[in-house]
């Protein structure tokens, strides 16, 4: 049975880590090859780097801190961030990144999404769908959540889908930062009009919060900044990750990963 | 873990390079393990070497003319089908050696007696596609040394669209569940093969990475 995937997601700004409140405010939390290397110990599902200022800036991801961080760990690893061509998406791959990330590029670079997916296959490119609430209504914002596009969330994963994505990354930027549990009703509309692995983000602060995304709204996989960087009511920078008992608190065995390394050697120690 | 370092140094691995994308945490994957590696990218003797590595990267239809184009097919062909040397085929790597692939509806290297589909067109039910993701693998015989030392069904990391569903076939093989069951582990003979990436899994991975080398090194020896 597929897993879960619990996937923390690093915001980058050039060489600084960063978290946000609802997309503003960023709080310097520390060095992101350092973090990375603290989730690889934790043997995460996946990590997702983004850098937040890339679009604006109007240039790329940071190349060396993707080829640190690939340098140093082991585990899944997906990078998003400014990226308008497919050179560039050569570039992360051969710098250690698995997949990438593309969102602005999306709507503002016709034919990139298609020409990506057939070159490096759907399943290297999760595209990335900012949304804001306006009036009730959910609505697209790119450039890091600075510009409105008028468009649905729904319409534009269809879209995406049909050009080929292979991942939706879905983020919430009401609840960006804030722990109050995920939107569920957006993530629940996404994942009910694509036949793609939906990814939820923006808002968890709980085990629980990872099990209604999975359960009531069917998504394959759950992104967590803050929940995973800070740590108590005075927002201390201490990095977590659930434990296998944890997740079993609020997820069936099944879906659960079985990741302790402890788990995995049976007695034969001495064959490594 | 020391005297197996030692010996894997003494073993010369190829590994393939389709020009297609990144091959670098395969690479990385291996360089832990003391081996020696050559990265191959052009037409090449492969007799000098005691393994060699296909992994995962692109798409079928291009790695398979990819081979074609540099000569390597035959060289493969001949250090897999006549010095009987050992070959670790991973993700696309994996599906390549088989006969046919509904990607791109290429011929593969023909060496597993199987074929290559889509998900969607062997699931019938709902299910999302691209299967990304930790999944269980099943044994279906203890002869697959490449699980060696681990606990039952282990968990491994997995992404892609197309699929080898189950079916009889020779070789112990492993199966993972996901709308219907599919091969995703391999092993006959001097040919191995994984649908999921060992090299970005973590500890279990590496495992089998060493369980591969150690198959290596008896063949060797």
């Amino acid at each position: 049975m597929l897993k879960v995937r619990v996937i923390p997601i690093l915001l980058l700004r050039h060489w600084g880590l960063e978290k946000t409140v609802r997309f503003s405010n960023p709080k310097y939390v520390g060095c992101p090859v350092n973090a990375a290397r603290v989730f690889n110990q934790h043997n995460v599902d996946e990590l997702i780097l983004l850098d937040i200022v890339a679009t604006y800036e109007n240039r790329s991801p940071e190349m060396e801190v993707v080829r640190q961080i690939s340098a140093e760990t082991s585990m899944p690893f997906t990078v998003g961030g400014g990226i308008r061509d497919i050179p560039t998406i050569r570039e992360l791959l051969n710098a250690g990144a698995d997949k990438v990330v593309l969102n602005t590029s999306v709507i503002e670079v016709p034919g990139l999404l298609q020409k990506s997916a057939e070159q490096f296959g759907s399943q290297c490119i999760v595209v990335s769908i900012d949304v804001r609430q306006i009036d009730g209504k959910y609505e697209v914002f790119t450039h890091g959540g600075r510009k409105e596009t008028g468009l649905s969330p729904v319409e534009l994963a269809i879209k995406a889908e049909a050009e080929g994505a292979g991942e939706i990354l879905i983020t919430s930027i009401d609840r960006d930062g804030t722990l109050e549990g995920y939107d569920l009703d957006l993530i629940k509309m996404i994942t009910d009009n694509v036949q793609i692995p939906v990814i939820a983000c923006g808002g968890a602060g709980s085990v629980k919060d990872l099990a209604d995304a999975f359960y009531k709204s069917g998504a394959s996989a759950v992104a967590c900044g803050a929940f995973f960087l800070f740590y108590g009511a005075r927002k201390t920078v201490l990095i977590t990750y659930p434990t296998e008992e944890q997740l079993l608190e609020h997820f069936e065995s099944q879906h659960v990963r079985k990741r302790d390394p402890k788990k995995y050697i049976d007695i034969e120690l001495s064959r490594l | 873990m020391e005297t197996t370092g030692i010996k894997n140094k003494n073993l010369r691995i190829a590994i393939i390079d389709y020009s297609a994308g990144n091959i670098h945490s395969v690479y990385r994957a291996f360089l832990k393990t003391n081996v020696s590696i050559d990265i191959v990218n052009k037409d090449t003797d492969l007799g000098r070497f005691d393994a060699v590595v296909m992994p995962g990267v692109g798409a079928c239809g291009s790695a398979i003319n990819f081979l074609t184009k540099t000569g390597l097919t035959n060289r493969l062909n001949h250090f897999v089908l006549e010095l009987k040397k050992p070959i670790l085929g991973i993700c696309l790597g994996f599906q390549i050696m088989a006969e046919f692939s509904e990607e791109g509806n290429v011929k593969g290297l023909g060496w597993i007696p199987a074929k290559v589909y889509h998900i969607r067109n062997v699931v019938k039910d709902f299910i999302r596609v691209p299967h990304i993701g930790w999944n269980d693998v099943n044994a279906n015989s203890k002869d697959l040394t490449l699980l060696a030392g681990m606990i039952e069904k282990p968990n491994f990391y997995f992404a892609h669209s197309f699929f080898v569903p189950l079916k009889d076939i020779d070789g112990s093989i492993g199966t993972t569940e996901y709308g219907v069951p599919f091969i995703s582990l391999y092993q006959n003979r001097n040919i191995y093969g994984t649908q999921f990436h060992p090299e970005k899994s973590y500890i279990g991975g590496a495992m089998l990475i060493q369980n591969f080398l150690s198959e290596v090194l008896h063949v060797k020896s």
